[in-house]
């Protein structure tokens, strides 16, 4: 209380003369029935438990089924096994499969100086690159030997589809193209129906995009 | 009474041995009244007993110039102390104590207020007051003088303007205290007391018309 009297805001509010007159006049204390009525009332209540009787027993109930719970929570996450990673044969053809499609077109689809520099990284680890080449070559050939499989499939049913489009625009679709044997029907067939002069602008594409691809 | 508490005390000592408790009363000559209410929490009626004697007559005069009744003051003043006592077990020392028991005296007294509808009719306080032995006769009459006049200006005053006086003179509270008890803002609270301490200025200074 003092050190709030001594407070400028506390100064500021106060008439000096007043707060003298005021102290004067105001000197009563709290009777003395009061005093006791208060003091009883307050030793009482220290005396008086926090929690009635009709209450006490639950608390010792309480504890012990919490502590029961932790216990038995405690047991059962100890007791649950850690599911082991079986390798099958499935597993281990999954990890080494080769990434999907859509992440080699990203890869293919990067920036052109990226691509140079993956080149260059490459020339630069020429025996790097030959182990790791001579390492996959088996693999390799079983991967692209299951390409040509599925894209022969692909393009199969992609020509029998699309035959509606290449007529329409007299020229071979681009799945055909992936493939030299079926860009071959595809000519054949447009010279079947009389398109020479398409069927030699396709024929001129086929020998430029397959060199090696010989003709029958 | 003090022997009973000690009675208490001595049969009632677990209550009284937590280590807060042993830390307050070795580190603490005179120790916070928020650290006695957290003792009395604790069960020491010692504690209670040294909050009470520090506070009981303050808000005592609060309560008696508020009202103008005493009958009524001490109704209030016995229904506040229980309720810091009931109170006691949730008490936590977020605010001082001071204005955490005047706050409950400001609302005993509003819903004092409330039941009553109307104002009491002011009952005649008599005034307990002494004079130096020393002082001169004129200047014992001049000063009795001034002090009627401020009882009188005193119950006059509108009871927001006396409720804001009375914070300030008897619990030694600031503005933004008093703000906080009468739930106004400390521009309206700051604008009370000074209109408050005006009236009471002019009533000391200038003599009462006597009909």
């Amino acid at each position: 209380m003092t050190n709030e009297r001594q407070h400028p805001d506390f100064a500021a509010e106060t008439d000096e003369t007043v707060s003298a007159t005021y102290r004067e006049l105001s000197r009563e204390g709290a009777p003395d029935h009061l005093n006791e009525k208060v003091l009883q009332q307050a030793a009482e209540k220290a005396l008086r438990p926090r929690y009635s009787r009709s209450i006490m027993w639950t608390r010792p109930l309480a504890w012990a089924a919490t502590v029961g719970l932790c216990l038995a929570i405690v047991l059962e996450v100890t007791r649950v096994p850690t599911p082991e990673i079986v390798m099958t044969e499935d597993t281990i053809d999954f990890l080494e499969a080769e990434p999907p499609a859509s992440l080699v077109t990203e890869e293919a689809q990067a920036p052109v100086h990226q691509r140079l520099e993956a080149l260059k990284d490459m020339k630069s680890q020429p025996g790097r690159s030959a182990a790791k080449q001579a390492a996959n070559e088996p693999k390799r050939e079983m991967v692209d030997a299951d390409r040509r499989q599925r894209s022969g499939a692909i393009s199969a049913l992609a020509v029998s589809a699309n035959r509606i489009d290449s007529e329409a625009t007299n020229e071979c679709p681009d799945e055909i193209r992936v493939d030299p044997v079926m860009w071959l029907a595809c000519i054949v067939d447009l010279e079947e129906r009389g398109d020479t002069e398409t069927a030699l602008r396709q024929h001129d594409a086929l020998k430029e995009a397959f060199p090696q691809f010989k003709m029958p | 009474m003090v022997a009973n508490v000690q009675t208490i005390l001595q049969t009632n000592l677990p209550l009284s041995c937590s280590a807060s408790v042993a830390y307050a009363r070795a580190m603490d000559p005179a120790p916070e009244d928020s650290a006695l209410m957290l003792r009395y929490k604790d069960g020491d009626v010692a504690a209670f007993e040294t909050l009470y004697r520090r506070h009981n007559d303050p808000l005592y005069r609060y309560l008696l110039r508020l009202c103008r009744h005493r009958d009524n003051a001490e109704d209030i003043f016995q229904e506040v102390w229980g309720k810091i006592i009931k109170a006691a077990d949730r008490y936590r020392p977020t605010a001082k104590f001071t204005t955490f028991l005047y706050k409950v005296a400001h609302n005993c007294f509003i819903d004092h207020l409330r039941r009553n509808k109307r104002h009491t009719h002011p009952g005649n306080i008599e005034p307990d007051s002494q004079a130096d032995p020393g002082d001169q006769p004129d200047v014992l009459a001049e000063r009795s003088l001034a002090r009627e006049r401020l009882e009188i200006a005193l119950q006059d005053l509108p009871d927001e303007q006396r409720d804001v006086f009375l914070l300030h003179e008897e619990a030694g509270l600031n503005l933004d205290q008093i703000a906080t008890i009468t739930g106004s803002n400390r521009e309206t609270t700051k604008s009370r007391l000074r209109y408050a301490i005006k009236k009471l200025r002019s009533a000391i200074d200038e003599p009462v018309e006597t009909s």
